[in-house]
């Protein structure tokens, strides 16, 4: 049987990652790879390579368990922080926000509203959904990536994000 | 006509006083800070110094712009965010040479001023801001009409941690020039609290946790060390998230924090890998000092914005994000 190689080609650039689109068996997946940050200390780089790779993985497939669409996870080569994944075709919200309609835009928000509703329900946080972390399929879908930064058994504090609002004037 | 703005700045521990030409000239530029022999920046104290120190500040700037007061076309002050007691001594000093001189007034937000002198220094377009000091700790990018704090911190500013820090081993204030020089001899990391939530940073914790350790016998240099490099590398993360979110090319670091080399090196490597250009605002425009506020009250002047001194009341609590940067192309 024939090992397979991958022809890597550099898809996206994320903050602590680089996104390659490949294929594998004539399907089109992603490989998220968390290369070193030689700028950081080598320990604290190290430690967050490690559990943002594991966690991701984990909170992808526990995700999509509570019905949130998520890529699914291929599989995951945690010597080398990569982990490959679905390939979702379609845009980051953030693009598609200057694009579209009023109307098309408030349905995409609720919907997005919905998707955080199911992951609160299950007790699950995204840690960081902006909207570079929301991609809209070809057929309208909505779907979350990005989970390094996911955790379960979250209490209320952790599922509202603080707003810091002037009462002075 | 060349417009000429004498620009006040007291929101906290310093008291400045700039002259700016609307060329862009930074013609003088004077300041000075509240140091007390032990504790922190009282408000009271604080603003006392800045009505002490103020006049003749003022004067000195004057005469090193090589100007007489009747050459002055506009007086810019910071109306916030920073300490009440201290923005209300610098806004009594503005309002009454705006009266006396019978010039317009324009009141600037200190953190809109330090991305502005930053700009104007580096000569950057559209850069994300990394903005560190004892105050403040923002990442902050231009979108839509308003500077947008990306991240920030949850509770206490990286300068103040360091502060802090540095009053528990006895150091004095400021207390992050001696933190960077500990750390420089240090080499062994000990693991403190990395604690990042989406966009956004948190320092009390690894406060509490550097203090402990500090209590218990772990020596100064690698503690000194650990610190730079947790908090550092937070600060990159959150840099790094912006970076990409926004997709802008160049990052600007300011702030009294930018001083230190280890985290510029550390944003430096932030730009590289994300084919940004970088800039560390040289000390002298990065600290809290009246150019910012004199170049930023030119922009603002420019583009039509004038205060009555009956509405010219400070604003403490001011954000970043609440002032419409008219003077900027909406993107």
């Amino acid at each position: 049987m024939e090992a397979f190689k991958l022809k890597l080609e550099q898809w996206a650039m994320g903050a602590e990652s680089t996104i390659f689109r490949t294929e594998q068996w004539g399907r089109p997946i992603i490989l998220k790879w968390r290369p070193e940050k030689p700028y950081l200390l080598k320990e604290i780089d190290g430690l967050l390579r490690r559990t943002r790779t594991n966690r991701e993985c984990r909170m992808l497939t526990y995700a999509r368990a509570l019905g949130v669409p998520t890529p699914a996870v291929h599989w995951a080569d945690c010597a080398n922080y990569m982990i490959a994944m679905d390939f979702i075709e379609g845009k980051q919200l953030k693009q598609l926000a200057a694009e579209v309609s009023f109307s098309k835009l408030h349905e995409l928000c609720h919907q997005f509203g919905r998707t955080i509703a199911l992951m609160h329900k299950g007790n699950v946080v995204h840690g960081d959904p902006t909207t570079s972390n929301v991609l809209i399929d070809t057929t309208s879908r909505l779907w979350m990536v990005d989970f390094g930064l996911a955790e379960w058994n979250a209490t209320i504090e952790m599922k509202g994000v603080d707003l810091h609002l002037s009462g002075e004037h | 006509m060349s417009l000429v703005c004498l620009g006040l700045e007291g929101t906290a521990h310093s008291f400045g006083a700039g002259v700016v030409s609307s060329e862009g000239k930074v013609l003088s530029n004077n300041w000075d800070m509240v140091s007390p022999q032990e504790g922190g920046i009282h408000p009271r104290e604080a603003s006392r110094h800045h009505s002490d120190k103020g006049p003749d500040l003022i004067v000195k700037s004057l005469t090193e712009a090589g100007v007489s007061f009747h050459d002055i076309g506009l007086v810019a002050f910071s109306r916030g965010p920073g300490l009440g007691p201290c923005l209300r001594a610098t806004a009594t000093m503005a309002r009454s040479l705006a009266l006396k001189l019978g010039v317009p007034l324009v009141g600037v937000n200190h953190c809109v001023a330090h991305i502005e002198i930053g700009c104007l220094e580096s000569r950057f377009k559209d850069p994300v801001t990394v903005y560190v000091s004892g105050g403040n700790t923002q990442v902050i990018a231009f979108a839509g009409s308003r500077f947008r704090t990306f991240g920030e911190t949850l509770d206490i500013a990286i300068g103040n941690m360091l502060d802090v820090f540095g009053r528990t081993v006895g150091m004095h204030f400021p207390a992050g020039p001696g933190i960077e020089r500990e750390a420089g001899k240090g080499a062994n990391y000990h693991t403190l609290p990395y604690s990042v939530k989406g966009m956004d940073v948190s320092y009390s914790g690894m406060l509490t946790a550097a203090r402990k350790l500090h209590s218990e016998g772990v020596g100064l240099t690698d503690l000194c060390f650990s610190i730079q490099e947790t908090a550092f590398g937070m600060l990159a993360e959150v840099t790094e998230r912006a970076v990409a979110h926004t997709k802008k090319t160049e990052i600007l670091l300011t702030g009294g924090v930018a001083r230190n080399k280890r985290l510029g090196e550390i944003l430096s490597g932030v730009a590289n890998r994300h084919g940004a250009t970088f800039h560390t605002v040289s000390p002298p425009l990065a600290g809290d000092q009246g150019a910012m506020i004199a170049w930023t009250g030119i922009l603002q002047y420019n583009a039509g914005d004038r205060l009555q001194i009956a509405d010219s009341h400070v604003w403490p609590r001011w954000r970043t994000d609440e002032q419409d940067i008219t003077w900027r192309l909406s993107s």
